[in-house]
């Protein structure tokens, strides 16, 4: 997907990490939340950018860098959502709609956590785990898993949960934005949470029990 | 009210209130229900632990050696 970037080492960017493989990273990123969009993904990163090179003078401490750069990106992007997101709609509706319902007719995660009955099968069935799961989140290693486990998801169902717990997006504004009733995004979340859930804990949390 | 069902309404509760009759239904459940009271704590701390998502990084470059902008030093001693 992407490939090594030589940094130059003398500007001040690349020595902060604004390099082009925080951009492609930024890109991908930006892509998913915007429907492929290309155009509107690099209108984000670049305002992004730009915005964190005007504010290079006011950031401090460089090993969050990312999470900084990030953090504005997610801004930008919630604007193009809101100011642009009928144009977008537009654009993507077919596809939109065609994997909402697919993934309606579709219950493979539930059949896969669930028996008959509806009851946990046993190897996914939730079981005590560490007792600050929060700590993960200072764990480089735990963002690799959380990306993959990401990555697993279904593509909308990945895009409507970084929507709602990533960018801060209400539940109707989701909706409203992308043109979706209510119970096909409670229906998403809660596949993504199910699964989400069940990958972290299967690959992170029962690895690092204490 | 089965788990399947509860984990739904678990999930559901992160969105909008439930109503009356269904919290209730849920309460009981997750009272007699070990595996869905855990999972409604962890879905809870995914939602806590998302709002500190760093950027895709790790998974789009996981064959690479670690930039030095990435704070790689973090977490040497949980590896194991």
């Amino acid at each position: 997907m992407m490939s090594m970037n030589k940094t130059t080492e003398t500007s001040t960017g690349p020595e902060l990490g604004l390099d082009d493989r925080l951009r492609e990273q930024m890109l991908a990123f930006a892509r998913l939340q915007l429907g492929n969009n290309q155009s509107l993904a690099e209108d984000a990163v670049h305002e992004a950018m730009l915005a964190a090179w005007q504010g290079l003078t006011d950031f401090r401490g460089r090993s969050s860098v990312k999470t900084w750069v990030f953090g504005i990106l997610r801004h930008k992007i919630v604007d193009i959502l809101r100011s642009r997101g009928r144009e977008l709609l537009a654009s993507e509706l077919p596809s939109l709609s065609a994997e909402a319902s697919q993934q309606e007719a579709d219950p493979d995660m539930a059949e896969r956590v669930f028996n008959h009955r509806g009851a946990w099968l046993r190897e996914n069935r939730p079981r005590r785990c560490q007792d600050d799961p929060l700590q993960a989140v200072e764990d480089a290693g735990f963002w690799t898993v959380f990306n993959t486990c990401l990555n697993h998801l279904p593509g909308q169902q990945a895009r409507l949960f970084m929507m709602r717990e990533y960018l801060g997006l209400s539940g109707p504004e989701i909706c409203e934005l992308l043109a979706i009733s209510t119970s096909n995004l409670h229906v998403q979340l809660y596949r993504a949470r199910l699964q989400l859930r069940s990958c972290l804990h299967r690959n992170w949390f029962e690895e690092h029990k204490k | 009210m089965n788990c399947r069902q509860a984990t739904r309404f678990i999930s559901d509760a992160m969105e909008s209130p439930l109503n009356d009759a269904t919290r209730l239904r849920l309460r009981l459940h997750i009272l007699i229900c070990p595996a869905c009271r855990h999972f409604a704590r962890q879905v809870d701390d995914l939602r806590q632990i998302t709002a500190a998502y760093p950027g895709p990084e790790q998974s789009l470059t996981q064959a690479e050696t670690p930039a030095a902008h990435a704070s790689p030093d973090l977490d040497q001693g949980k590896k194991k």
